[in-house]
């Protein structure tokens, strides 16, 4: 049912279903230069609007510039590290499939085993059912002398416990009551 | 006489405003654009003919708005040093509410991307999901958008450096970057397998990138108008504080694209 990995992921222990969060630190670890450049971005544009403030439209220009720079910097590192790590995210991206893949599987094994269980159970309850309604049959048809009882009922109920006749099944009821 | 020319003088650099009809129709404005975009947004018939007839009224009252303002700064002379002083104060106070309404689009992302709930398969992009390649289209409008910073910022050192050519150019190139970055947004939108109702990650996606769209187009509008005052001879060498706000404002909209491109497009992928 659940196939084995192939061969090629074994010595990967990073293939390993991770978490969110080592996700996050993974990715942090492998390019650390995209949140670098993402900072110094940031840090330029406060300083140009700092300059703004300070009315210094040459010293606003520069930190502009810097800004692009910063930018440029860090999409050429977010380009290289797609490069770089390319082939091993498609891989990473196979073997997620593979066991996205082995998991429904697994879930739709479950579920016919369920769906099977839950058959042999209704089956079983049906011939029991039938059995008991053919035993009130026999029963009626063994009582045909009193057809005021119900021939089902008294099939349940054993009557020869009971006194019959409708006087007695009316005070019955009352008596119920 | 001496009382009279005395009159005639102010002894202060500030700008003691006239009367304006224009911040109560901006405030009424904003009322019916409010009410009309949630009526909208809980199915009442109609009102999505109301609310891009109340975008165009506020973009309509605002331009009336800046309308007096800039006649106040250009022919009035109203924008002393120390007036200026105070409207930096508020444009820098504008960039800075609007750095926290994207860190609240954001956290709204990462609330749900770095702990991807059962609902959604636990993982991100969650179950179903096909994610954007981030070097697709995505890559192309991240570098129209840096190229017009170069444009803007090149249009903005003619300008310091008394280059008018060279300022009318760069904004010219920057605009059309802008548009067509726009369009480019556009194209994706209509091509993406995902809707605004697919999911937390359709709602994330379009609400970071629609707003920061929405950004660009108004950026486009302020260099719009940043542009127009400069070919009509408003702005000098060292006078020229609305365009250099547009400038800001656009170099805060493209930082913002680098943090979505990084977080949304490609860490997201």
């Amino acid at each position: 049912m659940s196939e084995p990995l192939p061969s090629s992921f074994e010595e990967h222990p990073q293939f390993q279903e991770e978490t969110s969060l080592q996700k996050f630190r993974r990715r942090l670890k492998e390019e650390p230069l995209i949140p670098l450049g993402c900072a110094a971005t940031s840090y330029a544009l406060y300083r140009a609007y700092r300059s703004m403030k300070a009315g210094d439209s040459v010293e606003m220009n520069k930190m502009f510039r810097a800004r692009i720079y910063a930018q440029f910097f860090t999409l050429i590192a977010v380009v290289a590290g797609g490069m770089y790590y390319g082939s091993e995210r498609k891989q990473r991206r196979e073997f997620e499939q593979m066991v996205e893949a082995r998991k429904s599987q697994e879930k739709r094994d479950a579920w016919l085993r369920e769906l099977e269980i839950r058959d042999k159970e209704d089956r079983g309850w049906r011939e029991r059912h039938a059995a008991i309604e053919a035993a009130a049959n026999e029963a009626a048809n063994a009582k045909k002398s009193f057809p005021e009882q119900d021939a089902a009922r008294s099939a349940i109920e054993p009557s020869e416990q009971k006194p019959i006749g409708v006087l007695s099944a009316v005070k019955e009821l009352l008596s119920r009551q | 006489m001496v009382y009279k020319s005395k009159r005639n003088f102010q002894n202060h650099p500030f700008h003691l405003v006239s009367p304006s009809p224009w911040p109560l129709f901006t405030s009424l404005s904003l009322f019916i654009l409010t009410t009309a975009t949630v009526l909208f947004m809980h199915g009442f018939q109609g009102f999505e003919y109301l609310v891009p007839v109340a975008v165009i009224n506020v973009a309509y009252v605002m331009g009336l708005w800046f309308r007096d303002v800039i006649s106040e700064g250009t022919y009035l002379g109203n924008h002393t040093n120390a007036v200026q002083k105070g409207l930096n104060l508020g444009v820098g106070l504008f960039i800075i509410s609007e750095v926290f309404f994207f860190l609240a689009i954001f956290w709204a992302f990462f609330h749900s991307a770095i702990s991807p709930s059962v609902e959604l398969g636990a993982q991100w992009p969650p179950l179903g999901i096909q994610g954007v390649n981030p070097f697709e289209l995505p890559l192309l409008n991240t570098i129209i958008l840096l190229s017009s910073g170069v444009t803007i910022t090149y249009a903005h050192h003619s300008l310091i450096q008394g280059n008018r050519k060279g300022a009318l150019y760069g904004t010219v190139v920057t605009i059309l970057l802008a548009v067509i970055f726009t369009f480019f947004q556009g194209v994706e939108y209509t091509v993406s397998s995902f809707t605004i109702s697919d999911s937390v990650y359709g709602s994330c996606f379009y609400f970071g990138t629609g707003f920061h769209g929405l950004h660009v187009i108004i950026g486009t509008a302020f260099l719009a108008v940043g542009l127009w005052r400069l070919a009509a001879y408003h702005l000098t060498d060292h006078h020229h504080l609305g365009y250099e706000s547009g400038i800001l404002y656009w170099h805060f909209v493209d930082v913002v694209w680098l943090f979505l491109y990084i977080s949304v497009y490609y860490w997201g992928y």
